[in-house]
C-alpha cells in the first residue's frame, strides 16, 4: 500500500511514499453504533430457520426484500392469477402471501393467528343463527380479550398483584393488538348487522391482509370485506397502481429519510436518561422534540405505506393520519392522530360506556377510562398508563374549559395542544418512571443549562443563562457541531409538520415534487443504511 | 405512471449531480484535505523506511508519534484523521 502525495506535494513532483502502516479502525465503536440487528428487530423477529439458514428474508415495508421481491411478486401473482383463474384463486394467493409475510417474523405464532381467525369466524356464524346472540357475542369478545390479555398483559398484571413473582416471559405475537380489535369489531358488527358473516375466504383475506396486518389501520370490516369480495378486485387498474405506488414511495421517504433521522437524535437523549445520565435543558428538549417528530413521521409513513399498498391491490383504506400537530385543541388532535384507533375506541368503548349522554362527571369518567385503556393498549407498562391518563386529563380539562369559556384563539390553542402532546410523549418514550422524571426535570432546567463553548463564543450573551461546555454528551453525536446540526434538522421537521399539508391533501403536482425530493434519498437509505429501524407501532 | 417514473428518474439524476458536483466538496477544500496534505508532505519529507499511522479519530487523539517513533526506532507520521471536525 502506498500513499500518493497530492496538492502542493504532488506539484513538487514528490514520489509515492513507502511506509509501514498501522491501520487502527475503531471496530468496537462502529459495531456498537450500527449493529445489523437492531434490538427492536430482535425482539419480534425470530425467523424460521433450518440448520441455521433463514428460509425467508427479513421483511418490513421499508426493507429491500419487501420492496424489491415480495411486493412485485405479490402484485404480479395477484393480477396474473386474477386474469387467468378468476378472483377467488387471486384472493387465495393474497391470503397465502399475507400469511407468508406474517410467518417470516415468527412462524410459531402463525397457528395462533389462524386459530383465532377460525374461532372468530365460527362464533360469528353461530351468532347469526343462535337465539342467544348476546351470549355468543360476549363469548367471542372475551375469547379475543383473553388471548390479548394472556400474551400482552399476563406478566404485567401478575407483577401488579405480586411484585416478587418470577417473569413468565411470554413472547408477544406480532400484531395481536390490531388483530384482536379487528376481530372484536367483526363480531360486534355481525351481531348488530344480522346479515350473516361474509364468506370465509374474504374474511381471512381481510384479517390477514398484509398492508394492515401488523400495525393497522384498524379498518371497519364492512368497509373492506365487500371490496375484497368484489369480482373485479384482481383486475389491474393503472390509476390505482400508480396512485398507490406514489403514496407508498412518499411514505417510504418519510420513514427512511425523516423518521429514522429524528429517531437517532431521540434515542441518544432517552437512552442516556435510561442509563441514569441527567439531561440538561437543551439535551432534554432536543430529545423530546426529536421523538415527537420521529413518532409523527414514523406512524404517518406507516399509514401512508399501508394505504398505498392497499390501493395498489384495488382496496381503499380510510385516512389514518391527518396532520395531527396542526390541531387547535386536544379533542381535534385525537380526531387526527391514529384516526382508526380513535374511531374504534369511540364506537366500541366510549359510546357503550355512556359517552357524553350521562352528564358531566360520567362523561369525564368515560373519557378517563377510554384514554387509560388506550394507553394500556399501546403497551403493558405504567408509562403507557401514565401517557393515557395524561391525555384523559387533557381531554377533561379541555371539555370543562370549553364549556365555561368557549374555544381558545386557534394559534394559542394549537400552541398549547402541541406543548401538552409533546410533553406527554416523554413517559411514552422513556424506558422507566425514573427516566421520565429525569427528562422532565431536564426540560424544566433542573439539571442546568449548557451550550457548546463555540456557540457561546459567537454569542457571549448566552453565557448569562448557559454554562459553556466543550460538548453536550447526550445531544446528537456529542460534537461541537451537533447542536447546530440537530437544530437545523428539528427546524426542518417542525416546519414540515406545522406548515405543509399532508400528502393526502396535497395537489397532485406537489406530490410529484415531493417524490423528486425524496426518492433518491429513500433509495440511498434503503440500500446503504447500517441497520433497519422497525416501525415504532410494530411493538404495540 | 409515466409521470411517476419520470419523477423517480429526475430525483436520481438530481441526487447524483448534486453529490458529484456540488455537495461532495468539503473534503477537497476543507480542513480534512489540509490535514491529509500536511501528513503526506511530512511523509514525503522523511526519507527511507517510516511508520505511518492510518486511522480514524483514534489516530490523532490516542497515538503519539513522538513516543511510538522512539519505541520502534523508525520515523513516524501520524496520518490519522478525525472526521468529526467538531
Amino acid at each position: 500500500m502506498t500513499l500518493r502525495p497530492t496538492g502542493a506535494a504532488a506539484k513538487r513532483g514528490a514520489s509515492a511514499v513507502p511506509e509501514i502502516l498501522i491501520c487502527n479502525i475503531n471496530i468496537l465503536t462502529v459495531s456498537q453504533k450500527y449493529s445489523v440487528n437492531h434490538p427492536d428487530e430482535q425482539h419480534f423477529n425470530q425467523p424460521l430457520t433450518i440448520f441455521g439458514v433463514r428460509l425467508l428474508p427479513f421483511m418490513m415495508f421499508h426493507t429491500t426484500a419487501f420492496v424489491c421481491a415480495f411486493l412485485p411478486a405479490c402484485l404480479a401473482g395477484f393480477f396474473a392469477i386474477g386474469r387467468l383463474l378468476g378472483p377467488t384463486p387471486a384472493l387465495l394467493w393474497l391470503l397465502v402471501a399475507s400469511l407468508l409475510f406474517y410467518a417470516q417474523w415468527n412462524p410459531v405464532h402463525l397457528p395462533l393467528l389462524i386459530g383465532s381467525m377460525g374461532a372468530n369466524y365460527a362464533i360469528a356464524r353461530r351468532l347469526t343463527r343462535s337465539r342467544h346472540r348476546t351470549a355468543w357475542l360476549i363469548l367471542g369478545v372475551l375469547l379475543n380479550l383473553g388471548i390479548l390479555g394472556w400474551f400482552k398483559y399476563a406478566d404485567f398484571l401478575l407483577h401488579v398483584v405480586w411484585p416478587a413473582a418470577p417473569v413468565l416471559g411470554i413472547a408477544l405475537p406480532l400484531a395481536i393488538s390490531f388483530v384482536t380489535f379487528q376481530q372484536i369489531m367483526f363480531l360486534v358488527d355481525t351481531a348488530r348487522d344480522q346479515t350473516g358473516p361474509p364468506g370465509a375466504l374474504p374474511y381471512a383475506a381481510f384479517v390477514t391482509f398484509f398492508p394492515h396486518l401488523i400495525a393497522g389501520p384498524i379498518v371497519h370490516p364492512a368497509e373492506v370485506i365487500p371490496q375484497l369480495a368484489d369480482p373485479a378486485v384482481a383486475r389491474p387498474r393503472l390509476g390505482n397502481l400508480s396512485d398507490g405506488l406514489l403514496i407508498f414511495l412518499l411514505g417510504l421517504g418519510k420513514k427512511l429519510v425523516l423518521a429514522d433521522m429524528f429517531g437517532g437524535f431521540a434515542d441518544i437523549g432517552f437512552n442516556a436518561a435510561a442509563n441514569g445520565i441527567s439531561l440538561t435543558f437543551f439535551e432534554a428538549w432536543y430529545a423530546t422534540l426529536a421523538y415527537a417528530l420521529q413518532i409523527y413521521f414514523d406512524f404517518s409513513a406507516y399509514s401512508d405505506m399501508a394505504l398505498g399498498l392497499a390501493r395498489m391491490l384495488n382496496i381503499h383504506f380510510p385516512l389514518n393520519f391527518d396532520s395531527p400537530y396542526q390541531a387547535t385543541d386536544i379533542a381535534e388532535f385525537w380526531r387526527r392522530w391514529h384516526i382508526t384507533l380513535g374511531t374504534f375506541l369511540r364506537n366500541y368503548l366510549y359510546i357503550p360506556l355512556g359517552g357524553n349522554r350521562m352528564g358531566g362527571w360520567r362523561q369525564s369518567g368515560n373519557l378517563a377510562a377510554t384514554m387509560l385503556l388506550a394507553g394500556l393498549w399501546h403497551g403493558a407498562a405504567w408509562n403507557f398508563v401514565l401517557w393515557g391518563g395524561l391525555h384523559g386529563a387533557f381531554l377533561i380539562v379541555h371539555r370543562l374549559y370549553r364549556q365555561q369559556f368557549g374555544p381558545l384563539p386557534s394559534r394559542l390553542g394549537q400552541a398549547m395542544t402541541l406543548l401538552t402532546v409533546v410533553v406527554a410523549w416523554v413517559p411514552f418514550r422513556a424506558a422507566s418512571f425514573a427516566a421520565t422524571q429525569d427528562v422532565l426535570a431536564g426540560m424544566a432546567g433542573l439539571h442546568g443549562i449548557t451550550l457548546p463553548r463555540m456557540i457561546v463564543s459567537y454569542l457571549p450573551i448566552l453565557a448569562l443563562v448557559a454554562e459553556p461546555v466543550s460538548v453536550m454528551p447526550s445531544l446528537g453525536d456529542a460534537r461541537t457541531l451537533s447542536m447546530p446540526e440537530a437544530s437545523a434538522c428539528l427546524l426542518l421537521g417542525w416546519l414540515i409538520v406545522l406548515t405543509l399539508p399532508n400528502l393526502h391533501r396535497m395537489a397532485e403536482r406537489s406530490r410529484h415534487w415531493a417524490l423528486v425530493a425524496s426518492f433518491a434519498l429513500s433509495v440511498q437509505a434503503m440500500f446503504f443504511r447500517p441497520h433497519i429501524v422497525p416501525f415504532l407501532y410494530f411493538q404495540f | 405512471m409515466r409521470r411517476l417514473l419520470l419523477c423517480c428518474a429526475a430525483s436520481i439524476i438530481l441526487h447524483v449531480t448534486a453529490f458529484a458536483w456540488v455537495l461532495d466538496r468539503p473534503l477537497s477544500l476543507g480542513a480534512l484535505r489540509t490535514r491529509i496534505e500536511a501528513s503526506l508532505n511530512l511523509g514525503v519529507a522523511i526519507r527511507g523506511p517510516k511508520l505511518v499511522i492510518l486511522a480514524g479519530s483514534n489516530g490523532p487523539y490516542s497515538h503519539r508519534c513522538a513516543v511510538i517513533g522512539k519505541l520502534v526506532g523508525v520515523p513516524c507520521v501520524n496520518a490519522g484523521i478525525a472526521v468529526g471536525i467538531g
